[in-house]
């Protein structure tokens, strides 16, 4: 690849749009050695990231060497826009933790061969759980655990005993490294040389664990998931340029084969797609509907920009269609010019260079931080065709006019309401963490936090789902209020995007907050905000229906408890409770 | 191996391992460096092994304590 753009050090300081250029530039020359399929540990520990980076101390519990790994867990870390606090503990077979100060992330990372001769797999796994008990009760952060690494036969007891205490303690996530060891298999190890590292993992082993911890796992717990994916066209899905070599002449490799496939799998697990090309759209509608072999069709893309205008300005647009901030995407072209022109003009979007090869691209799209996540929720599955069903929605309500109330009962609108549902624990954590626009207070709640208040009989965690003719949008709001004296405090309230633009917010927030068993005696709801720069959707509604303005520092806004229990009404919209 | 290829590599390694310029400094050594530690000793054989295709025992990892005992030790096992 070659980039017109000579990174430099001071260059940032004196000129903040040759700097961000440099540093994009930067992101781009690095894909190489992070996505290689052996990283080199000397590449990686070349790399120093130019680019601004965010503090996150994190914390690692251990028995065995880990900072072979830790050293080139860092670029992949700062590739993800973390500047890394490494707490790395004594090894420690018997987890003992001590006193723990604040971290953002706490990591357990054993090597279970050393209990082999003590403990049967689900037995250990019982112990840990009750050792992640005691973790629970020093500290609030999410607790990753790096899954079975001993014999292969116990690694299914493992899980399955480990299921159980994860799941009740809140906020572990286990790190599955079961591909990687079975890629591996003997390779993943070096006992020979555990004298000398501390540790049976190998130099390959530690490399390809730090990877996933630095694009998988950690950033996964750090930051909220991206929520788009924009793909190029000519040189990116296929080989060739659909303008010169016509449909039948672009090249479908097998490496481009495989891309498709994985973008659909990435859409599948509720990543919007989107396709962003300067051709006719004739001719890329006529590509699609004769190209059989292509995996992807015209209709896997619920937003296109296919024309000649500047591809910043199509991404502009296909997040506004998709209702979502820029910085939620992702920009995959092989043109480097493109994608420095398109990273300047839309503060916060992600690249990624398509490379020649389309396999080095696949394995970008594999490791690209803020891709992956932990659990798949339904609504990741749901995503997609309700996004798609977003254009038909339009065309009705405009078609209503004013008559809003028209536009619900022909779609039969239905919001299904939950307060204190378990179940729902999961799908509140993920709304919590990775809502941005409709976020009035930005608490960010964690898995870890929500068990106590689901405990706690001043606090009330309410569902909305939201389902129409069109499609089921799934849990797409969550309120998290307590109850004090007479006031009931709204600590987390957030609507995604999607079920914006559809006139029912104060109708969300209504059944969310007054249709609980909290709101009965209230006599005013106080919406803690705080303003952010992605957050302006959710100030002008809390603007509009407290009816007044809001200031710049965070604040208390109180409205009458009458307020909102009207807004918990409208006769157009079918209301159920579960 | 003074001046070779291998001992221009031998020094890159050493600096990106070390994270500093070891110009001026003619066989740099363990002893001399203040942050040639051991984790820092364990990444300069990593990196030695995947650049040069071998792969160093036990007894030659803890003897391999400068520059020129390292490029000493390389050309013996390529030679090998």
């Amino acid at each position: 690849m070659s980039i017109q753009v000579v990174p430099d050090a001071g260059a940032g300081a004196e000129d903040p749009a040759a700097g961000h250029l440099a540093a994009v530039a930067a992101r781009l020359e690095w894909q190489p050695a992070l996505f290689a399929q052996r990283p080199d540990r000397r590449m990686l520990l070349r790399l120093k990231a130019p680019w601004p980076l965010g503090p996150r101390r994190i914390r690692f519990h251990r028995n065995h060497g880990i900072e072979l790994a830790l050293s080139v867990l860092r670029p992949f870390l700062e590739y993800a826009g973390v500047a890394p606090e490494f707490v790395i503990g004594d090894y420690d077979d018997s987890l003992t933790f001590g006193a723990l100060d604040a971290a953002d992330l706490e990591v357990v990372w054993l090597d279970y061969a050393r209990f082999a001769d003590r403990m049967a797999p689900a037995d250990l796994a019982d112990w840990l759980g009750d050792r992640l008990r005691v973790l629970r009760g020093r500290s609030a952060a999410p607790v990753l655990v790096l899954d079975w690494d001993g014999p292969a036969a116990g690694a299914e007891p493992f899980r399955e005993a480990f299921a159980r205490p994860a799941s009740e303690i809140g906020g572990v996530y286990l790190a599955d490294r079961r591909e990687l060891l079975a890629e591996l298999d003997t390779d993943y190890f070096d006992a020979e040389r555990s004298a000398v590292t501390g540790t049976r993992m190998s130099q390959l082993g530690a490399i390809l664990t730090a990877r996933l911890l630095g694009t998988r796992w950690l950033p996964a717990l750090l930051a909220p998931r991206l929520k788009a994916i924009v793909v190029d066209l000519d040189n990116t899905l296929h080989a060739g340029v659909l303008g010169e070599d016509g449909a039948a002449g672009v090249a479908l490799t097998d490496g481009h084969a495989r891309l498709q496939r994985r973008l659909l799998a990435l859409r599948d697990s509720g990543l919007f797609l989107a396709l962003l090309s300067r051709n006719d759209e004739s001719d890329v509608r006529a590509l699609f509907a004769t190209r059989a072999d292509f995996p992807v069709g015209w209709d896997d893309f619920p937003v296109h920009r296919v024309s000649w205008q500047a591809k910043s300005d199509g991404l502009r647009e296909i997040a506004r269609e998709l209702r979502i901030d820029p910085g939620a995407v992702l920009f995959v072209d092989d043109n480097p010019g493109e994608l420095l022109e398109a990273t300047h003009s839309v503060p916060g979007l992600h690249c990624l260079h398509a490379r020649p090869d389309a396999d080095e691209t696949v394995a970008a799209l594999d490791h690209f931080p803020g891709l992956w996540a932990f659990a798949e929720t339904r609504e990741d599955g749901l995503r997609s065709a309700d996004s798609r069903a977003n254009r038909d929605r339009d065309a009705v309500l405009a078609q209503a006019g004013e008559d809003v109330g028209a536009y619900y009962r022909e779609l039969a609108v239905t919001l299904t309401v939950t307060h204190d549902a378990p179940g729902q624990l999961a799908r509140i954590a993920e709304l919590s963490g990775k809502t941005n626009q409709f976020n009035l207070a930005l608490r960010r709640l964690t898995g870890a936090e929500l068990p106590a208040l689901l405990a706690d009989p001043r606090w009330q965690l309410s569902t909305a789902q939201l389902e129409d003719r069109l499609s089921d949008s799934g849990v797409i709001a969550i309120a998290i209020t307590e109850r004090r004296d007479s006031a009931l405090i709204v600590h987390d309230l957030c609507i995604s995007c999607r079920a914006l633009g559809r006139a029912l917010e104060d109708l969300i927030v209504g059944r969310l907050v007054a249709g609980g068993p909290l709101f009965a005696g209230a006599t005013e709801v106080v919406f803690p905000f705080v303003d952010a720069p992605r957050n302006a959707p959710a100030r002008s509604w809390l603007a509009r229906f407290a009816g007044r303005g809001l200031p710049e520092a965070p604040s208390d806004i109180v409205v009458p408890a009458t307020r909102v229990a009207e807004a918990a009404v409208n006769p157009h919209v079918i209301i159920e409770a579960r | 191996m003074t001046g070779s290829p291998e001992t221009a590599k031998i020094r890159q390694i050493l600096e990106t391992a070390l994270d500093a310029s070891l110009n001026g400094i003619a066989n740099p050594a363990r002893e001399q460096v203040e942050n040639w530690d051991s984790l820092t000793h364990m990444e300069i054989i990593f990196m030695l092994e995947d650049e040069f295709g071998v792969r160093f025992s036990e007894d030659e990892i803890g003897r391999l304590n400068s520059e020129a005992e390292i490029a000493e030790l390389v050309r013996e096992k390529q030679a090998a």
